[in-house]
């Protein structure tokens, strides 16, 4: 007995041992399930409604709450800076009060209080402003100032070389001048405005007019389709089978100048679209789709491969790529009875072209002049 | 020394948990340490062990009361560590050696299959960590948007009934394309009260469809809903989910794309921290939706349509067929048969709705073992068509039938341990060794049927919810109880349901949801 002890000892001391390293890992397991640290359900967005100005009207209430009675209260050129709960402070500036740099600001050139408008708020060049911006009426800014976001319920107008990070709302129209840059959303419950070089990413108005003269597109796409055309015909050596109103072809297709589609089209390459030609109903190529010039497209146009909507175009569906859509001079996508959305990674946008709204690109959107020939 | 050499061998034993690789590990030492048994009292071992007591210490281990001629005796043999032959002896007379070979091939084959399982798992894995990620559709907010009926699924539902209503009373879908079509399928409570309250609420808003007879089941009740129906998309919701505002909208934007049969969008579990069961189902769908759906939607594969948080193209849905009322999963029948349609199935990651899932382990079982076998329904009815399908890609082909196989990878998993655990007695292939911890540990990784280990991880981690990963090994237990629960489902309906010729019945999941509204809110 006195043999075996020490042995069955040893034995059993890393049997318990071993028992302990097997019971280790589970110990957080039983610590997290006895005293729980995250155990509520996963956030799920309930009230995400795809509102672009949700933001805004998250500021509009904040502002409401917190600054309605000081604004009220406050002269018509007074300007008054009031220290706020969450630390920094808030620059309140009366209906006719005009914005001026303190001495500090004007060294740093950079504003780092809120600013809360009670009218009209115009504000200076070559600024980094890092709190939001509010104005009761139009708001305006010189060139190559950058905002936080921005909140106007009258109209804005961003100068060239403007950069806004975060987001900008207008309750009527928003011009954005060149080269500016939108991170973020930028929309507007009238009208947008964007000059040539403005870099995007989310826009919504009802309108958008990419370059200021825009009016001969509106005009153009109002005027009633008089094109005469050839109804499109699937010929046998076609690939492909009709399902559910929609024909399926598993080859590229090219549609010939003036032609009308009288069905839906899912092809597995590349669509082409030769100039005037018509597709009344939704369109979808896994691959590249060109529309030549003057083409009319009454449904959605999806590709998995870019876009590319030739000049004098009209869309009036959604148009979405998984790589890029470009809209030429002249094309209108949506209209004002029925809005649409043009949704990409990437988006270029001749200026010439309206959109009535929504254009989303998830990594860049640019507005550029007109380019001389169609990429194929 | 020797004791030490001797404990750490017992060791190793008890951390392969099984008296056979206890056995083993006594086998290794034998091997590695023959002094052990040549001076059986140092370890502690009784004299019967040393030799010239007994020439065959190994027999008297194993077996040391058997005859001479029973099946079980041991055949002599030498063993060598690192021996690998490509064929296996039986280690006992009564077994022939091609039983022994017959099993072994069929365990390798089932190693294949989890292997390839494994690397599935590991491949969705690393494709939404570091892979591009595809949201198409999501972006679309603006547009002339398409008629729209929403079907609630209502079977007993006093509960959750007027928060689903309300909560789709409450979204921004527009009013007049919109139209709300609770099936009350049969219900025994005050299912059809509540739904008649919130009907007389919002006039023109709700279009109850009250089923008082017909056949049982879901599919059957969307049947006949579907042909009362006026929309061009078809909505389907299970009574306890909570849809948010833009949900709706978010599930009808795919359907501009003309390829596009149907949507799927994700469930997330609102009762999480009830107990351990809904903790560990909650960790589940995180990695079913977060990582396994979307990577399929990512890499073109095919998303799974779940049945509910989905929406069907009418179109598409009358092309293949319309509802099948003869299947325990419409949704996974649906989904094939619209694969094989040529139709694209979306899965959307961000439009989520809340759930309730089962707090009871019988419930959890129930619900599982319906799924199984319309799941294996499937399986028969569809992969032999996916495979010879023009209309369906390569890829499509490999995810659709592993998909399908997923739920049969249950009893497979099953007989695959008790191959090994034959092996293991009555082989003598030594490096079967090998090959059973290489099974358990793909087991261990690719959790078979479900979310595997590391889906979770990851899906916690793109949810920003990490120290839930934390509960992770308490995942076997779910998974042994699927396994099992899976396998049994399998085996009675093969054995009862297909054989005996009997129907199989739809089995409700129970509800938890307690403080049911009494009325329709205030429009």
């Amino acid at each position: 007995m006195s043999t075996i002890a020490p042995g069955l000892l040893v034995t059993l001391g890393l049997c318990a041992g071993v028992a302990l390293a097997f019971m280790a890992p589970l110990l957080p397991a039983l610590i997290e399930l006895m005293w729980p640290t995250d155990a509520k359900p996963l956030r799920v967005v309930r009230e995400h409604d795809s509102n672009v100005s949700n933001f805004a009207h998250g500021f509009q209430h904040f502002v409401e709450q917190k600054f309605s009675d000081a604004l009220r209260d406050l002269g018509t050129t007074e300007v008054r800076r009031i220290p706020m709960e969450s630390g920094g402070a808030c620059l309140l500036m009366g209906e006719s009060a005009a914005f001026e740099l303190d001495g500090k600001e004007h060294v740093a050139l950079t504003v780092t209080s809120l600013l809360v408008g009670g009218g009209d708020v115009h504000l200076p060049d070559n600024v980094l402003y890092e709190s939001e911006v509010y104005a009761a009426g139009s708001f305006s800014s010189g060139s190559l100032s950058a905002f936080r976001a921005v909140l106007a319920q009258g109209s804005a107008t961003l100068g060239s070389g403007t950069v806004v990070l975060r987001w900008i709302h207008a309750r009527q129209t928003l011009t954005v001048g060149s080269a500016a840059q939108l991170f973020g959303r930028a929309s507007s419950d009238t009208c947008m405005v964007l000059e040539q070089g403005v870099a995007f990413e989310r826009l919504h108005a009802p309108e958008i007019h990419f370059g200021a003269s825009t009016v001969q597109a509106v005009a153009g796409a109002a005027q009633p389709d008089t094109v005469p055309r050839t109804v499109y015909e699937f010929a046998a050596t076609h690939k492909g089978a009709m399902s559910a109103g929609i024909w399926r072809l598993d080859q590229s297709l090219e549609v010939p100048v003036a032609s009308m589609c009288t069905t839906g089209l899912v092809v597995q390459g590349d669509l082409r679209v030769g100039a005037a030609s018509r597709l009344p109903f939704p369109v979808k190529s896994n691959g590249d789709t060109l529309f030549q010039q003057g083409c009319r497209a009454d449904a959605a146009v999806v590709a998995t491969g870019r876009i590319d909507i030739g000049r004098d175009s009209h869309i009036r569906g959604p148009v979405i790529s998984e790589v890029e859509v470009w809209v030429r001079r002249g094309s209108t996508v949506g209209t004002p009875q029925s809005p649409t959305t043009i949704s990409a990674p990437r988006i270029v946008i001749e200026t010439g072209v309206v959109v009535y709204g929504s254009v989303w690109a998830r990594q860049q959107g640019e507005v550029i002049l007109e380019k001389a020939t169609e990429v194929a | 020394m020797k004791a030490f050499l001797k404990a750490v061998l017992t060791a190793v034993s008890l951390l392969m948990c099984t008296p056979a690789a206890m056995a083993q590990a006594l086998d290794v030492a034998e091997a590695l340490a023959p002094w052990m048994l040549t001076d059986p009292s140092a370890v502690g071992l009784p004299p019967r062990f040393a030799p010239g007591v007994d020439d065959a210490p190994l027999q008297l281990k194993l077996a040391p009361d058997l005859v001479p001629h029973s099946v079980l005796r041991r055949r002599d043999k030498s063993y060598a560590l690192l021996e690998v032959r490509n064929t296996v002896d039986s280690r006992y007379a009564g077994i022939p050696g091609w039983v022994v070979n017959l099993a072994l091939y069929a365990l390798l084959a089932i190693s294949a299959v989890v292997l390839l399982y494994t690397l599935r798992h590991y491949f969705f894995t690393l494709n939404r960590l570091f892979g591009t990620q595809r949201h198409p559709y999501t972006d679309i907010d603006t547009a002339d948007w398409p008629r729209v009926t929403v079907f609630i699924a209502a079977h007993n539902e006093e509960a959750v009934i007027a928060n689903a209503l309300a909560a789709l009373l409450d979204g921004d879908y527009p009013a007049d394309r919109l139209e709300i079509m609770p099936v009350n399928d049969r219900s025994k409570d005050r299912t059809r009260e509540i739904i008649d309250e919130f009907v007389v609420k919002y006039p023109g808003r709700i279009r109850p469809f009250h089923r008082s007879d017909g056949k049982p089941g879901k599919a059957a009740a969307l049947k006949d809903a579907t042909e009362l129906a006026t929309g061009d998309i078809l909505l389907v919701f299970d009574a306890d989910y909570i849809p948010g505002r833009g949900l709706v909208r978010q599930l009808v934007a795919p359907f501009f794309d003309p390829e596009n049969g149907v949507v799927m969008g994700r469930v997330v579990p609102l009762n999480t921290g009830t107990n351990l069961l809904t903790r560990l189902l909650d960790l589940e769908r995180s990695g079913g939706y977060q990582v396994d759906q979307q990577a399929r939607m990512n890499l073109r594969l095919v998303p799974q349509y779940g049945g509910t948080v989905g929406s069907i193209r009418r179109a598409a849905l009358d092309a293949v067929g319309g509802w099948h009322d003869d299947v325990l999963a419409e949704d996974t029948d649906l989904t094939y048969r619209l694969l094989l349609g040529g139709w694209n199935i979306v899965y959307q990651n961000r439009s989520e709705c809340y759930e309730e899932s089962p707090e009871d382990w019988p419930v959890r079982v129930r619900q599982i073992m319906r799924w199984a076998k319309g799941h294996n329904q499937a399986v028969v009815r569809y992969t032999l068509k996916l495979l010879l399908s023009k209309a369906v890609s390569w890829r499509e082909k490999l995810d659709g039938t592993l998909l399908l196989g997923v739920y049969a990878m249950s009893p497979v998993l099953l007989v695959g341990w008790m191959l090994a655990i034959f092996l293991f007695y009555f082989s003598s292939n030594d490096w079967l060794v090998g090959v059973l911890a290489l099974f358990a540990l793909m087991a261990y990784s690719a959790l078979g049927n479900f979310a595997a280990f590391f889906e979770i991880c990851t899906a916690a981690y793109l949810d920003g919810s990490v120290q839930r990963v934390r509960l992770l090994p308490l995942n076997y237990l779910g998974f042994l109880v699927s396994m099992l629960a899976i396998s049994r489902a399998t085996f009675n309906q093969i054995v009862f349901d297909t054989l005996l010729k009997r129907t199989m019945v739809w089995d409700k999941t129970v509800r938890y949801r307690q403080t049911p509204p009494t009325a329709a809110p205030a429009p």
